[in-house]
């Protein structure tokens, strides 16, 4: 790959910057072509949710800073359309092909839609964008009662953020407790005391029925009968990898773009592209550190270290590249509580407390799946326990508790 | 990679909420004491420079302003 003349990075947020300023780090010479289809440059999203509605966080803030530099040329604002591999180019809005010696894809992911939510109304809302925090931030200003539907975090950080404003909020998910899916149900069920504890309120388990559209705001109709009268809501069920410009592509995309653990790109047949490599939310992979399982990581770190090593991984080629094997982390603030995850919670079968008590608020969880030399450590999180919670960084992936005759030893191939 | 300048550490209190992730990539400039606070070497040897920038480039609330120095 180092022969290439141009690496085109498609997709111009965080994983797309970090992997744009890898392959200039290590001194790749040729030219660097960055394509966005917002009109910004990459910024930072996670305030998005949190500070820049608050007003802790101003937007002169959000812009993201590198420390090499990228000399690249930038193509905001524009759309791709397609990939052609055979030939080697991309395909922008309005016919232009714009021809490629690698390709980085770090297109990130869209908010989900729920069919039937009235989408068309200026105070119901999604978050993805600068754009759609500006129009949740207009909503916000004007509601006495925000409804929240999706209890993952978005949806959590935007009902303390509501709280915060003086702003009533309702959370709906289907599921019996919030952040269910990265958390599991117990630690998800003291996460909802502590929103019940700031006024939020929460209707769990039960599915939004139908939406009428009323004069000051809308009503949800709830599976179980209730009705919730607001005048702004906030849908964030999820989200979906943005790959229908690779469709036709020949691309392995179920769940995102597949790749190997070098963070290569595989096409429908299970061979690596040697041209094409993909970071960030997009992009599913193998981590070696946990298993074989390929897996998307909707991490804002996540983002940053796999477009660095995707980067890497397209200047050394799939037989030299390393593999991709990073200790997943993330955090996220509440109400004043900051929680921080390490490591891949949602594999573990059982919880056990590491450190603190739940009761305090104050704790680090450990989940465990098993393993024949005893339960696997897989993950953990923190509830306001950043310095606990860093010493257990090197015990993820290795037996809970190594005994003299047994040290732990990492279960993956080195 | 190219050689690596003398940078200067400022971290700014008031976005710092103490995740900690800066001691992770960079456990030798930075210390989250058992006190509850941040303590951090302002001017760090060249060959930290590297677990720095990642440092600052991976906080939460990016709260670490990096510049370079003079040798």
């Amino acid at each position: 790959m180092s022969t290439g003349h141009r690496i085109v990075v498609a997709g111009a947020g965080l994983a797309g910057l970090s992997a744009a300023e890898r392959l200039r780090e290590h001194g790749y010479p040729g030219e660097v072509v960055i394509v966005g289809d917002e009109p910004h440059r990459p910024y930072n999203r996670t305030p998005l949710s949190k500070g820049l509605l608050t007003g802790d966080i101003s937007r002169r803030d959000l812009p993201l800073r590198t420390y090499t530099d990228l000399d690249a040329t930038w193509r905001l604002g524009t759309p791709i359309l397609g990939l052609d591999l055979d030939h080697g180019h991309l395909l922008l809005a309005g016919g232009e092909h714009l021809g490629f010696d690698g390709l980085i894809i770090a297109t990130g992911v869209d908010a989900r839609l729920l069919p039937d939510a009235p989408m068309h109304l200026p105070h119901v809302r999604m978050l993805r964008t600068l754009a759609d925090a500006d129009a949740i931030d207009r909503a916000l200003a004007k509601a006495s009662h925000v409804a929240i539907v999706g209890g993952g975090f978005i949806g959590c950080e935007i009902a303390a953020t509501a709280r915060a404003r003086g702003v009533h909020a309702t959370i709906v998910d289907l599921t019996p407790t919030l952040l269910a899916r990265s958390l599991g149900p117990a630690l998800g069920a003291i996460v909802g005391d502590i929103h019940r504890d700031a006024g939020v309120r929460l209707h769990l388990g039960v599915g939004v029925h139908g939406w009428t559209e009323t004069s000051s705001g809308v009503q949800l109709a709830l599976d179980d009968g209730e009705t919730i009268t607001a005048d702004a809501a906030v849908v964030g069920i999820g989200t979906h990898p943005r790959t229908d410009w690779l469709r036709g592509s020949g691309l392995d995309l179920t769940d995102g773009v597949l790749c190997t653990t070098t963070c290569h790109a595989q096409d429908s047949d299970g061979n690596a592209v040697e041209s094409v490599v993909a970071a960030g939310d997009v992009a599913r992979w193998p981590n070696l550190r946990f298993d074989s399982s390929p897996r998307r990581v909707e991490h804002w770190i996540n983002a940053i270290e796999m477009g660095q090593a995707a980067a890497e991984a397209l200047l050394a080629g799939p037989q030299a590249a390393r593999q991709f094997t990073p200790m997943p982390r993330f955090w996220s603030h509440q109400h004043g509580v900051r929680i921080q995850s390490l490591g891949m919670p949602a594999l573990g079968t059982e919880m056990t407390i590491l450190d603190g008590t739940p009761e305090s608020r104050r704790f680090v969880a450990g989940f465990t799946r098993p393993a024949p030399e005893g339960p696997i450590l897989v993950g953990a999180v923190a509830l306001d326990s950043p310095r606990a919670l860093l010493r257990h960084h090197d015990h993820i992936g290795r037996p809970l508790k190594p005994t003299p005759d047994r040290p732990g030893t990492p279960p993956w191939p080195k | 990679m190219t050689d690596r300048p003398l940078i200067t550490v400022s971290v700014d209190k008031s976005h710092c909420q103490l995740y900690g992730i800066c001691q992770s990539e960079a456990p030798t400039v930075f210390d989250l004491g058992a006190d509850g606070r941040l303590r951090y070497q302002s001017r760090p040897a060249a060959a930290d420079t590297d677990q720095v920038r990642q440092a600052a480039r991976c906080c939460p609330t990016q709260a670490i302003t990096l510049s370079e120095r003079r040798r």
